[in-house]
């Protein structure tokens, strides 16, 4: 494989930008309802939780609406990006099939539509986090950090599953499962601290778990995240990330026999 | 100056798919991860060279299967190779599939942004393109409507429009040619012939044989994944027709007693018309009907082995073999069912407006792509339209004379 010409990375870099702005102008045909529409889901999700958490079964976690909206805006994300990641190859036949079109360009443009529609909440979760009086302050400005951080994790994830449905077709049926059980074993809705132990050891291996207490420390108690566990979810995505790829890689050679 | 596009000992094998192959996760646990082995490699294509030179069109033509996908995609860098190689001096562009990255959605101009991307530009390349290809694409009044609101035309213009502003070195072209009106396909051959004068190395896949006879200065044909012949594209093409001709014949049963039996049917009847009828406007059988008349033919086909997609062929052609109307399932978009048991097929023409005469009925059953004929049989019936004969022409179209003179004193012409 010979190395990608300036020009190549230029063309990526602008396929990606008009795959983001076609699938964005095809969400929402005005700003206005852009914001309405990427902020529904969490939000009524919020209030279910909320609902449930506080006066139903009450689980006593101060500032229990942020704490939910944080984690929900990252693992929303988190979640979609990689649902639309499976069938991204299968389902842009048309496009892997035409000369020099970057493949890659699909999946990473899947989680940069998704980052921008978390932009889209932001007026929301900051309203939620004033409402309850966030700490937050100086350490705000490790939130990049983190934010890249769950890109690698997300785009580890997104490439495999894309080249993966291409040879297992019932992908599309197992992944929202997965999803699901991942969702739970997050950290969303309840607290972590609360959690037992030995679950904790359990649920250490899930690198949303550092991701999303990490937001939380940072946007609602205004502290400085705990670099350890930050710093290992970001060298194992990494690792993971450059192994997918690869995967990917090779895969791709092969995608338009499969599809 | 050495060739623009250099293919040498091309081969691509693909894995039959015997149902043996995990497609499924669920499949692939259940086996216990295990890869099979056991799956059979067919060539799709194999020992295939040709250079095309700067400022050369080569044809590629042969059947449906022959290859001609697969070598377009590896050519594309689409997909890998598994033997030989194949050399570019440019980056290869594709006139491909239109369109593909179009939004409804977004407006004409916001998809030539997003298809000139996707074709290979960069952004800022197609914005300074925006205004040529809008002006190439005669869309200049609905450029900044949503695409949803144009007709299926306006959308190929507009995909054409975009793809022949990439400025390709190397450009592939597959089937596209023939989309718009007669006009705008001019322009789009004009377009391709400035590519070629400024020494852009094309290769043209193609159906329509007298398009690659003219257009392309060499031909390759492909049979069965392998080179079968190239030259220059009338002779090459001439040679492939040939051949195909040459084999339906072949296939013929017994050639001999078919011609006895049938004068001029040919076809190995896989499936084949076991009776054909004309049925006039009383739902008879006849052998003539009136002027004008409705007429229904009435047609049993039978097969002789399964097929799963097929078209069938009716037409009305003078004694002297002058064909006056061709009707087929296919141009008329009618799908016929997969043929296992006996069928019966009624073409009905609301009236047939032919002359008094002598006509003959030619039917024929053909293969989905019309590469090949099942059977096809000429004067599989007669018809004679009654009347007085001897006239010119060949329609008798309903009309009427109505002469106008200055109207002449009504007492003069009682009589």
């Amino acid at each position: 494989m010979s190395m990608p010409s300036s020009r190549d990375l230029m063309h990526l870099r602008d396929v990606i930008r008009v795959l983001v702005w076609r699938d964005q102008r095809g969400r929402y045909t005005t700003t206005l309802m852009g914001v309405v529409w990427a902020v529904a889901a969490p939000v009524l999700f919020l209030m279910t939780f909320y609902f449930l958490f506080t006066f139903v079964m009450p689980l006593a976690i101060p500032n229990y609406a942020s704490h939910v909206f944080v984690a929900l805006v990252a693992w929303t994300w988190f979640q979609a990006t990689v649902s639309e990641s499976v069938e991204c190859i299968v389902g842009n036949q048309s496009l892997i099939s035409q000369p020099r079109f970057p493949v890659a360009a699909l999946p990473v443009a899947s989680a940069m539509s998704n980052l921008l529609t978390l932009c889209l909440t932001l007026p929301v979760l900051l309203l939620v986090l004033l409402a309850e009086g966030s700490q937050a302050g100086l350490s705000l400005v490790t939130l990049p950090i983190i934010m890249l951080c769950q890109l690698v994790v997300i785009l580890a994830i997104a490439f495999l599953v894309a080249a993966l449905n291409v040879r297992f077709r019932d992908l599309g049926y197992i992944v929202p499962i997965l999803l699901q059980l991942f969702m739970f074993a997050t950290p969303i809705f309840y607290d972590y601290a609360a959690v037992p132990d030995r679950a904790r050891a359990v649920l250490a291996v899930n690198p949303l778990v550092t991701l999303v207490e990490s937001y939380r420390t940072v946007l609602i108690q205004g502290g400085w995240p705990d670099w350890t566990p930050l710093v290992l979810v970001f060298l194992g995505g990494s690792v993971a990330l450059a192994l997918t790829w690869r995967y990917f890689r090779a895969a791709s050679a092969d995608f338009l026999e499969e599809v | 100056m050495g060739p623009a596009l250099h293919v040498a000992d091309l081969g691509k094998a693909f894995r039959h798919r015997t149902g043996q192959e995990p497609r499924s996760f669920r499949r692939w646990v259940e086996n216990g991860f295990g890869r099979t082995t056991t799956s059979e490699r067919f060539w799709a294509l194999r020992h295939v060279s040709f250079d095309v030179a700067p400022g050369e069109m080569l044809g590629v033509i042969g059947r449906n299967g022959a290859g001609k996908s697969t070598l377009l995609r590896l050519m594309g860098g689409v997909m890998r190779p598994d033997e030989g190689r194949i050399e570019t001096s440019a980056p290869v562009n594709g006139l491909l599939e239109l369109n593909t990255g179009m939004h409804p959605d977004l407006t004409g101009r916001e998809n030539i942004i997003v298809n000139g991307v996707l074709a290979g530009l960069l952004r800022k390349e197609v914005e300074e393109r925006v205004d040529r290809i809008i002006d190439f694409a005669e869309l200049a009044n609905f450029i900044d409507d949503p695409v949803r609101t144009y007709s299926s035309g306006m959308r190929l213009r507009l995909g054409f429009a975009v793809a022949v502003h990439v400025d390709p070195k190397i450009l592939l072209i597959d089937e596209v040619l023939a989309v718009g009106d007669l006009a705008f396909q001019q322009k789009c051959l004009a377009r391709i012939e400035e590519f070629r004068a400024r020494g852009c190395a094309i290769v043209l896949i193609s159906h329509e044989l007298e398009q690659v006879a003219t257009r392309c200065d060499r031909a390759i044909w492909l049979a069965h994944g392998e080179l079968r012949g190239s030259g220059d594209a009338p002779t090459t093409v001439e040679a492939y027709i040939g051949s195909m001709r040459a084999e339906t014949l072949q296939r013929t049963p017994d050639p001999a007693e078919a011609v006895s039996e049938d004068a001029g049917r040919y076809g190995a009847r896989e499936i084949y018309v076991s009776a054909i009828e004309v049925i006039d406007r009383h739902g008879l059988p006849a052998t003539g009907i009136g002027a004008g008349e409705p007429v229904t033919f009435r047609l049993t086909v039978n097969p002789q082995e399964e097929k799963q997609a097929w078209h069938v062929s009716v037409a009305v052609a003078r004694e002297d073999g002058t064909v006056l109307l061709d009707l087929n399932s296919g141009a008329d978009g009618i799908v016929l069912p997969p043929l296992t048991r006996e069928c019966r097929i009624d073409l009905q023409v609301e009236r047939l407006d032919l002359l008094p005469g002598d006509y003959r009925i030619d039917v024929g059953l053909w293969q989905y792509d019309w590469d090949y004929a099942y059977d096809y049989f000429p004067s599989a019936a007669h018809l004679t339209v009654a009347g007085e004969r001897g006239r010119q022409g060949i329609l008798h179209i309903p009309h009427h004379w109505r002469i106008d003179q200055e109207a002449a004193p009504t007492g003069e012409r009682n009589e």
